[in-house]
């Protein structure tokens, strides 16, 4: 699915860009020129949809490459198969002083399969511009025209769509007719000066003299922050099939009939299969889980896009013979084999992606990128993520979690929200006990809980290769631990508890620093957050905290009869509208009790609470590297 | 190639291996081999292949001429569900034009499941099969195997027909599962001469046999009909029987673990154990040997007839008109040589394409200032030769290209310039980089030998690896403030490849950008007075100063400050973890990191202790590592350097090599301790 998701923006142009202006990059304005590695001069966008099965994109840009790391922002390509024709396709580039270098023909582009990376086959192929420049900064005039039948996409228009780019001048218009039902959206126009002029069959948004911006961490997607217009007709194509909806549930039922219902067979075997593993079985989400689990040990994930076969699952009967399927294939074959069961189940549109992706859902169109399949409970539904053959029943992870998605029922669509994770479901708990040796070296047995979406951040290690295990450990989970010897692991996957444990034991030589009689010993040995966020000088974006969590460390430690404490690190509790942080040490004789209390919530705040935030996770940094001194008494 | 009208009847003969024979055939799967549930060589693999085995042989055909066919049967145990890929297998295949290709098929490909007590196999069909064409020359050919799940065994066997009668396939032993059993089969008729080259760790144990054949050669003979009336075309079938000899050599491997990436690795290639032919020779019943290339100094000479080489080096037409005026009173052939090479470095832009063969030719290059690599060395070195200096090509292997096994063209794909001087000393040079300088070339050059080739066909082996240091000097004052407050300025200075790799990252970012990142990579509240010189003065070292604040740096516990003298420079971690190493460890280039710091201690604090100093040398002087701190007056001198002085270190040496790093990451973290008045 995910070759139509079309995040690439898909700009062009019309033809009444005049003569006079001449393409020098002498003639940029100063400021554009700031932050910028290329400057988008003028952009001209015309979509014009010509029928239900006919839409023409034609783009004219002209940009300034200011140096090499602006060349990415040309984009000079486009995606063709069946359904989408490129008819004209060609570039002009312009040097310094405006004066034509070279010209760039349709057959001089690089016809090249779209290797998406996981799909076995795709028919998707694309043009693209080779073009090695022989100085900066230079200019390109990009001009392109495709034709596609299908009209159930509009490309969104993001009139910024890079970073490090700044924008002269940039526009769309939209002509159409009338009888398709077209409708747009307008998103985050909020202190953005964007012109819009509309008539009965043509709709026009330009910008102008934006300058440019860069990437900032904790930033949220662009599609939250950056300004978009996302367009839509009521009565579209999809390769080949024409459809029409003005609401969910009028699109739901249309995607139902045509796309999802065409055959339930499975075969013969199968079903005395089912019925033989549910037998006992009355409870239907135990029944269910049955049926899931039996799925995930039959088949495994496949990806292959051609055509209609980007929309359409492959046939039930046809992954229950091969074993095999994508997203679309293996939601509908479980949804057809809980209907077996008698269990009934919903195919279900989402944007899958760990970053978290909405429906936009008051604006009916096509969108999503994945399927998953939802089991009515009450106000409690289940959502099984039917292409990963280990993750427990009922649970996505971080890849659908939190979001909008549409479900596809015979009776009509419906728009629902996806299980939210937050930082009291999403815990790690680390039990451990720690012998402090006097020559400095330290051994420890530790057990660590997952749960929630840390759960799903740990539990594929336990199928991973030994020397993967060890270096998960070694450099990344306790990267700052050096000379770590992991002694051994065991792991226990609780899936109906959605809880992983790992019990480990590990010595550490040389973990103390040592200075004469001193031992400077690092009190938190196990879970450091270890970097600070940027600093910026003017932030400008909002930040975005996508999950909570929690993580409680609680540590014995024991340590040798002849140390002395000399100092100890001051207990501390801080709180603010971020989380939570504790540090807390109790001492028993030769026994030092550790706990860590770290708690960060999720939150969408505004860019001005970035620099406390930054402040917050520095000040962690700090004490999770807070020490304790011994002395040696001789 | 000449294709010669001959009919090879080959007589099959099995080589029959009396001790495995059995066991490794397609289609034999047992209930024993199912129910098994991990792997015994290493219970963590994700799968097995239970054989992998690979057969190359020749045959002719009249209409197509000798085709190179290797047929592989893989058996394949899967163990857990991420080793669900292997049931998906992809080969490329190249493709010259339409009729010129090479072509694959599957077959016998079916997966085996234990259901039960009894074996259920699912044969691929074609829905499981799929071809794309990627792009003009390459094509992918897929199958996606039924009903894999954990604890199937997978089989199928692949054919590749392949016309380019040089391109041998490479038979690889070692893959990232175990293999249990590795053979490799390869049976070459006399006509063809091949060069073999087993390389990694491994040794297979290798039979060679020598068949005698029969081939009998079919020859159409066209009679035209004699006479005034008889105009029609007689065929005469001539048989002739040929002997002829057929070598025929079998690699067999048994318990192959699997093989793990590490740090510090030019191109893991180098290093898996593997076996690669060359074609060096054909001699065809009743013609002449041709020899394709069988030393060095063959593959040398082939390519320098080609024209795409020799005679593009011995153009110069083209840039003679520029040339006076850039030459114009300069006599000393230092000076032409930093002239003729900055020229070109400026003037030309890399296409991105490899190549030891011009593309477009060096005229055509020049014009539009943009070629690829040879367009652009090949045209410096015409014109340092036209300035009179003695520049020659040296052909280099690039390191995604691997350390060449054997002389052949194949081997090389790239080329340089050198500047041979009057004391024998060679200058390198590649104006493909901006930032490259004479001696720096990209890293993507730097591997192994050369080869140089002068103007009267001699040729020497070059060494491509740097044998200066390149240098980071950083030396800084700082002061430390009663809250555990540092500020200090520091300069750094960078030479050589330091310097090269600083300006390929750094060129063009924006400072405010490059401050910011800073200031979150080295844990600094706050970087000022920014300052970086000569970053486009490649003749100058970089040099960068700024002003810091770090309050990150020192521990205060109780009356003490506790802190590295290091500050934010030194290694915490041991970059080498592993237990053991395989093969060499490459640091790219010698370096020499020196650290000179001048650090106050504040007012009311006294030093209390410091650390020993340190001299650390590793054998054969390959690594030095030199610390020591000092107080006077209140004011800490510390001075620390490092140097690795051979770029490549064997793995013989890792335990040392890791051991080195273990005594300098400990030092480097050593505290200095100060305490209250």
């Amino acid at each position: 699915m995910k070759q139509l998701s079309l995040t690439f923006l898909l700009l062009f142009s019309i033809s009444t860009f005049s003569q006079e202006i001449k393409y020098s990059s002498l003639l940029t304005p100063k400021e554009l020129v700031e932050n910028a590695n290329s400057i988008i001069r003028n952009q001209e966008i015309l979509i014009s949809v010509n029928s239900q099965n006919s839409l023409t994109i034609k783009k004219k840009k002209v940009v300034t490459v200011l140096n090499k790391s602006g060349l990415n922002n040309v984009d000079a390509k486009e995606y063709y198969s069946k359904s989408e024709k490129i008819k004209n396709i060609e570039a002009i580039i312009y040097n310094d002083f405006g004066s034509e270098i070279k010209k760039i023909k349709k057959k001089d582009f690089i016809d090249q399969s779209v290797a998406d990376g996981f799909s076995v086959l795709t028919d998707g192929r694309m043009l693209y511009l080779d073009y090695t420049p022989t100085s900066y900064p230079f200019t390109i005039v990009y001009e392109s025209e495709v034709e596609t039948i299908n009209t159930a996409f509009i490309p969104t228009w993001y009139p910024i769509d890079d970073y490090f780019e700044s924008v002269e001048k940039s526009s769309i218009t939209v002509n159409y007719i009338n009888d398709l039902g077209f409708k747009y959206k307008e998103k985050n126009f909020e202190n953005r000066l964007i012109k819009k002029s509309e008539t009965s069959n043509t709709i026009t948004f330009s910008v102008e003299n934006i300058l440019a911006e860069k990437p900032e961490d904790y930033a949220p997607s662009a599609d939250k922050i950056l300004p978009n217009v996302v367009f839509g007709l009521d009565k579209f194509n999809l390769e080949g099939f024409e459809g029409s909806a003005k609401s969910w549930q009028e699109f739901g039922m249309l995607w139902y009939e045509n796309l999802v219902s065409e055959s339930e067979e499975i075969s013969e075997e199968t079903k005395n299969k089912l019925k033989a593993l549910v037998a006992n079985e009355t409870n239907d989400l135990k029944k269910a889980q049955i049926v899931y689990e039996f799925m995930q040990n039959k088949t495994r994930y496949v990806s292959v896009q051609l055509g209609i076969g980007g929309w359409k699952p492959m046939l039930p009967l046809d992954v229950d013979k091969l074993g095999y399927g994508d997203c679309k294939a293996l939601s509908n074959y479980t949804r057809v084999l809980l209907k077996n069961v008698g269990v009934n189940s919903y195919y279900t549109v989402i944007y899958g992606d760990s970053r978290k992706k909405d429906f936009e859902k008051d604006f009916v169109s096509k969108q999503g990128n994945h399927v998953i399949l939802t089991i009515p409970n009450g106000d409690k539904n289940v959502f099984l993520e039917c292409t990963n053959q280990k993750i427990p029943f009922g649970f996505g992870g971080d890849f659908t979690d939190d979001r909008h998605a549409l479900l596809i029922k015979p009776d009509g669509g419906e728009i629902i929200k996806t299980t939210v994770y937050t930082e009291s479901d999403n815990i790690q708990a680390t039990d451990g006990s720690v012998q402090l040796n006097s020559n400095g070296t330290i051994n420890g047995s530790l057990k660590i809980v997952s749960k929630g979406i840390q759960y799903d951040d740990i539990y594929e290690i336990e199928d991973e290769a030994k020397d993967d295990i060890e270096k998960h450990y070694k450099s990344s989970r306790f990267h700052w631990l050096n000379n770590l010897k992991i002694n051994s692991y065991s792991f226990k996957n609780d899936k109906k508890l959605i809880e992983f444990t790992e019990n480990i034991s590990m010595n550490v030589e040389n973990y103390v620093n040592i200075v004469g009689n001193s031992f400077m010993f690092p009190v938190n040995i196990f879970n450091r957050k270890t970097n600070v966020p940027q600093r910026y000088r003017n932030r400008k974006q909002p930040f975005e905290i996508q999950r909570g969590y929690t993580d409680i460390d609680i540590i014995q430690i024991n340590i040798p009869e002849n140390f002395k404490i000399e100092a100890l690190p001051d207990n501390i509790t801080i709180e603010n509208k971020f989380g939570t942080y504790k540090f807390e040490i109790l001492i028993n004789n030769n026994l030092i009790n550790y706990k860590r209390t770290l708690i960060i919530k999720q939150g969408f705040y505004d860019k001005s609470e970035y620099e406390n935030y930054r402040q917050f996770i520095e000040q962690i940094v700090k004490h999770d590297n807070s020490k304790i001194l011994f002395n040696k008494l001789q | 190639m000449e294709k010669i009208k001959f009919i090879i009847y080959l007589t099959i003969i099995f080589f029959v291996n009396i001790v495995f024979s059995q066991d490794y055939k397609l289609g034999k799967v047992t209930l024993d081999e199912l129910k098994q549930d991990r792997c015994a060589m290493d219970t963590s693999a994700v799968a097995e292949y239970i054989f992998s085995k690979g057969k190359t042989y020749i045959e002719y055909s009249q209409t197509d001429g000798f085709k190179i066919i290797t047929e592989v049967e893989n058996k394949i145990k899967i163990y857990k569900k991420e080793g669900y890929s292997y049931g998906n297998y992809e080969i490329p295949f190249y493709i010259e034009n339409n009729s010129t290709k090479e072509q694959i098929s599957f077959s016998n490909a079916i997966t085996y499941n234990l259901v039960g007590d009894k074996i259920e196999k699912t044969k691929l069909k074609s829905e499981g099969e799929f071809e794309e064409q990627v792009n003009k020359n390459w094509g992918i050919k897929k199958i996606t195997m039924p009903n894999v799940k954990e604890g199937s065994i997978i089989e199928y066997k692949y054919v590749i027909r392949s016309p380019f009668i040089s391109s041998f396939p490479i038979w690889e032993f070692e893959k990232k599962i175990p293999v249990l059993y590795s053979e490799y089969f390869t049976q070459i008729p006399e006509y063809f001469i091949y060069n073999s080259n087993i390389r990694g760790g491994l040794n297979p144990i290798i039979s060679v046999d020598k068949k005698k054949r029969t081939i009998t050669l079919r020859e159409i003979e066209h009679v035209q009909g004699k006479g005034k009336y008889e105009t029609a075309v007689k065929s005469n079938f001539v048989s002739t029987n040929i002997d002829f000899e057929q070598v025929e050599t079998k690699y067999i491997l048994n318990s192959i673990s699997s093989f793990n990436d590490e740090v510090y690795v030019n191109n893991i290639k180098n290093y898996t154990s593997s076996i690669s032919h060359e074609l060096a020779a054909t001699r065809y019943p009743n013609q002449d040997y041709k020899n394709y290339a069988l030393d060095w100094e063959n593959v040398v000479e082939t390519i320098y007839d080609d024209n795409a080489f020799g005679g593009e080096l011995n153009k110069t037409n083209y840039f003679e008109v520029d040339f006076e005026a850039l030459l114009n009173n300069i006599n000393l052939d230092e000076q032409k040589i930093s002239v003729i090479y900055n020229f070109v470095k400026a003037k030309m832009n890399w296409n991105g394409y490899m190549g030891y063969y011009t593309d477009n030719g060096v005229k055509n290059a020049y014009k539009n200032n943009i070629g690829n690599v040879a367009d652009i060395n090949l045209m410096l070195i015409a014109m340092l030769r036209y300035g009179g200096i003695n520049a020659n090509p040296i052909l280099v292997s690039t390191r995604l290209n691997g350390i060449p096994v054997f002389p052949n063209r194949n081997g090389y794909n790239y080329v340089i310039a050198g500047v041979e001087l009057d004391n024998k000393t060679i200058i390198l040079l590649d104006a493909t980089n901006k930032n490259a300088s004479p001696n720096i070339i990209p890293e993507r050059a730097m591997n192994w030998f050369g080869r140089m080739i002068r103007k009267d066909g001699t040729s020497e082996m070059v060494d491509l690896y740097p044998k200066k240091n390149s240098i980071e000097n950083v030396s800084m004052l700082a002061e430390l403030q009663t809250d555990g407050t540092i500020k200090g300025k520091q300069r750094k200075q960078l030479t050589d490849y330091y310097a090269f790799l600083f300006r390929n990252e750094n060129g063009n970012r924006n400072q405010e950008n490059y401050i910011e990142e800073l200031e979150k990579t080295e844990n600094f509240s706050l970087v000022e007075e920014y300052k970086l010189d000569n970053l486009n003065d490649l003749t100058k070292p970089i040099i960068e100063t700024y002003s810091f604040t770090s309050n990150s740096l020192v521990d205060i516990i109780g009356s003490k400050m506790y802190f590295s003298p290091m500050l934010f420079h030194q290694i915490t971690e041991n970059p080498f973890k592993a237990e053991n190493r395989l093969y060499p460890v490459d640091f790219n280039f010698p370096i020499k990191d020196s650290y000179t710091f001048s650090i106050k201690i504040p007012e009311g604090y006294v030093l209390e202790s410091k650390p020993e100093p340190i001299n650390l040398v590793m054998e054969e002087n390959m690594g030095l590592f030199k610390y020591t701190v000092a107080e006077n007056m209140g004011t800490i001198q510390f001075a620390c350097s490092l140097e690795i002085n051979t770029p490549i270190i064997e793995s013989a040496y890792y335990q040392h090599l890791k051991e080195f790093f273990n005594q300098i990451v400990l030092k480097q973290n050593e505290k200095i301790v100060l305490i209250k008045k």
